[in-house]
């Protein structure tokens, strides 16, 4: 991702860019950032997830989005695309568009690069600022190595380190698990 | 910081370039990463903590290392110069140099600015896996938000945040407290 435009725009020119635009482009506070590609890791682990919670979602009353579905978060009147997000129930959304999700239930990242700070900082800051969102997932792409943060009672986060290919993560908030093994299957890391 | 060496370099021949080099660099996964100097505000957020805990500590078994307290966090994986380090008890260092820690109580960062997006090594993760670590804060600096996370018995993490200028941050691990008003006086937000 990279800065693009240093003059203010609002929410309204943003949306109205971005949905005549030919890329995907992510919104904070009145600037525009272009997203570039991802690497064949990370599309690989985008892809293993979608599969694994594809099959434990059938059926439920839930949908899931993989990398192209823009989610609101109401930090720095931001508009940013998660690399998976899931919503359990009914799906609210910004306009008749359908196009701009305003309660994601699970977000997950895929960390580009262990130098990478925008994700893992301020994308998640941003991301905690939505009621909906009960949980959401880091998940890096050099090691085997998950980060939950899961919302509190009291709106503060509990954080586990996931670290073995022999975990499982319990993901309650949608009631699927996701087994590092299947999440990284295919990846190899040095 | 910016990408600097290509060849994988050892731990050891990091700490002896690092120990008669003009500047500091950060060290991970045999790479080495020049360390840029930092903004006004981060500057100032750092000389606040700076004072506020130094004179909370000043009579305790404590001690704070500000900006140039290179920290080993992992065995090969990582060295780097928190913005903040507070030590309680004897601290520990690799060698003889005394100049790297091996056992912070608490390191502080103050985050980037949200339009320098690859600036800097994302460690906090790796801080995680320090045993003596008991806590760690990130602090914005383009908003009053403080991210507390507090090791638990178990060893996940409680992430608090507080984004008030009338919050306080309750320091557990080095029994000490952290007003917003303090940690950014002088400190203007852009709009």
């Amino acid at each position: 991702m990279s800065r693009q435009a240093k003059t203010y725009i609002t929410p309204e020119e943003y949306l109205a860019i971005e949905r005549a635009a030919e890329h995907k482009n992510e919104y904070v506070n009145g600037e525009i950032f272009a997203m570039t590609g991802a690497s064949r890791k990370h599309n690989l682990i985008v892809w293993n997830i979608s599969g694994e919670l594809k099959q434990q979602l059938k059926g439920k009353a839930c949908e899931a989005y993989p990398s192209d579905m823009r989610v609101k978060a109401p930090a720095a009147h931001s508009y940013v695309y998660p690399d998976v997000v899931v919503i359990c129930g009914e799906p609210q959304f910004e306009d008749g568009y359908f196009d701009t999700l305003l309660n994601p239930t699970l977000v997950i990242e895929v960390l580009s690069k262990s130098t990478e700070s925008y994700n893992r900082f301020a994308k998640s800051a941003y991301y905690r600022t939505i009621e909906s969102l009960a949980e959401y997932l880091l998940v890096a792409q050099e090691e085997y190595h998950v980060e939950q943060y899961v919302k509190q009672n009291d709106g503060r986060w509990l954080l586990s380190d996931v670290r073995s290919l022999e975990a499982v993560i319990d993901l309650k908030s949608i009631g699927c698990s996701l087994a590092l093994r299947e999440l990284y299957d295919r990846i190899s890391v040095d | 910081m910016s990408r600097q060496v290509k060849p994988y370099i050892t731990p050891e021949e990091y700490l002896a370039l690092e120990r008669k080099a003009d500047y500091k660099s950060e060290y991970l996964h045999g790479e080495v990463f020049a360390m840029t100097g930092a903004s006004r505000q981060h500057n100032l957020i750092a000389a606040n903590i700076s004072r506020t805990l130094g004179n909370q500590l000043v009579d305790r078994p404590c001690e704070l290392y500000v900006s140039d307290m290179r920290v080993k966090v992992t065995a090969s994986g990582l060295y780097t110069y928190p913005d903040l380090a507070v030590v309680c008890g004897e601290p520990k260092f690799e060698d003889g140099f005394i100049d790297t820690l091996q056992n912070p109580t608490l390191l502080i960062e103050i985050l980037s600015k949200s339009t320098e997006r690859y600036d800097r090594i994302a460690k906090t993760d790796y801080y995680r896996t320090l045993d003596s670590l008991a806590e760690h804060l990130l602090v914005a600096q383009e908003e009053y938000r403080i991210e507390q996370y507090t090791r638990q018995p178990d060893g996940s993490w409680i992430l608090a945040e507080t984004s008030s200028l009338q919050g306080v941050v309750d320091l557990g691990s080095i029994d000490c407290s952290l007003a917003l008003i303090d940690v950014y006086k002088k400190v203007a937000l852009a709009e």
